[in-house]
């Protein structure tokens, strides 16, 4: 399990930003809220991975100023990172449909 | 609902001392503790302002647990940053110092090689007393300055470089005046190179070589990646500066190398593996491959140890 997180972290910051652009916290508690207690993203593991994503050139971060009046840093998604997310997202779905055809006959489930 | 401006005020000064010149990331980690304490704040729990900043800090996790993921230089695909930087500023101090270094060699072999002996006209105090404590400078820049690819991001490295050497300022002047002495060095001498000592010690250069530049690296990035407290500061300036002149001024004699009238070499105690006195000045290429082995060694090394890093860092959530 650990590892299948760890495999998907980017794909999912990528997915989360894809839908609407977004500052760290809120980012945060999207994945979690859409996570509903299968995994916890903490601070450590969402940072690095937006770090990343921006060097990279598949997400861009820029300084804006929020409802509240505070400056925050929003992550947008770009044409870079939309294509990283949708072969991400085929890699996914292949090993996903392989490992159901392989294994759901096998626990005796329809496959 | 709003924090009060002196709370502000502290959530700021708390991220700086985290995150250090670094003011994008200084800024996102104040920003997010701001977000966690109001949610503290607006939620059912009677807390104040007090509580959540320590429950919001506590949630975070340690100083080291929270600089590595607000920091913008933590660890990516190429490896851990303070080896990366380590790495970085060894190889251009030694391509720095090599140049400034050889020049005076070649000048020496031209001269050589058109006259049939060496002219003591060359400037070598040119390059022993500038170039190489420039070279020295950068060196210690590179490291203070936060490692970042991005060549747009320079002007902010500088602006960096000089707000992180706050205090340290005299001491980084200091050690980058001295640092020279430690790298090899031609100097045009009168004496015979037979007259020139003892060849166990001579073994020991490139130990050396390696050691200094490595030690020199990581004290000083670890006093500069450390928790930033004004004493902390300032006792570790003087213990890493004061160890380094008593190291540098140990050493300097034994790197030192000496070109004769008639172009051989030798280091200020004999040079390596007997060879002098009968080298000439083309063993400049393999007194450099003699240095460069050790830095070899260094690099592979580090890109064993960063491997094993990026390993560990692979695994940064947990699991409910």
């Amino acid at each position: 399990m650990k590892e299948l997180i760890g495999a998907s972290t980017e794909l999912i910051a990528l997915g989360v930003i894809a839908r609407e652009p977004d500052y760290g916290y809120r980012i945060l508690r999207r994945v979690n809220e859409a996570a509903a207690g299968v995994f916890t993203w903490a601070e450590g593991t969402l940072y690095p991975v937006l770090h990343k994503l921006e060097k990279r050139g598949l997400v861009k971060a820029t300084w804006k100023e929020g409802e509240s009046g505070r400056r925050r840093r929003y992550y947008a998604i770009t044409a870079a990172g939309r294509s990283a997310m949708k072969e991400q997202a085929t890699q996914w779905t292949s090993v996903s449909d392989i490992v159901r055809a392989v294994v759901a006959p096998a626990l005796g489930g329809a496959s | 609902m709003k924090l009060s401006d002196e709370m502000v005020a502290r959530i700021e000064e708390y991220a700086r001392s985290i995150c250090g010149t670094d003011l994008d990331a200084a800024y996102e980690l104040a920003n997010h503790l701001e977000d966690e304490m109001l949610d503290y704040l607006e939620g059912g729990r009677k807390i104040d302002e007090e509580e959540a900043f320590v429950l919001a800090r506590a949630h975070l996790g340690t100083r080291n647990e929270v600089r590595a993921a607000f920091a913008e230089d933590h660890v990516d695909e190429g490896g851990a940053t303070r080896a990366q930087r380590t790495l970085v500023c060894v190889f251009a101090f030694l391509i720095a110092t090599v140049i400034a270094r050889l020049l005076p060699g070649i000048a020496v072999a031209y001269d050589i090689a058109t006259k049939g002996s060496a002219s003591s006209s060359f400037g070598w105090g040119l390059f022993d007393g500038l170039v190489t404590p420039i070279a020295s400078v950068v060196f210690f820049g590179l490291l203070l300055a936060r490692w970042s690819p991005s060549v747009l991001q320079v002007p902010a490295a500088v602006g960096g470089l000089l707000q992180a050497s706050r205090g340290k300022l005299t001491a980084l002047v200091a050690l980058g005046l001295v640092l020279h002495l430690v790298v090899p060095s031609f100097g045009l001498s009168q004496e015979s190179v037979v007259s020139i000592a003892n060849s166990s010690i001579g073994m020991m250069l490139p130990a050396l070589w390696f050691l200094c530049g490595l030690l020199i690296a990581l004290l000083w990035l670890s006093n500069v990646d450390g928790p930033r407290t004004p004493v902390r500061n300032r006792l570790r300036t003087a213990a890493i500066g004061w160890a380094m002149l008593s190291v540098l001024s140990l050493t300097s004699p034994i790197l030192g190398l000496r070109t004769s009238m008639d172009g051989a070499i030798a280091s200020n105690l004999r040079s390596l593996w007997g060879l002098l006195p009968s080298a000439r000045l083309d063993q400049v290429a393999l007194f450099t491959s003699v240095f460069f082995l050790p830095y070899l060694a260094a690099f592979a090394i580090a890109v064993f140890v960063l491997r094993m890093r990026d390993r560990r860092a692979q695994t940064g959530f947990e699991i409910t």
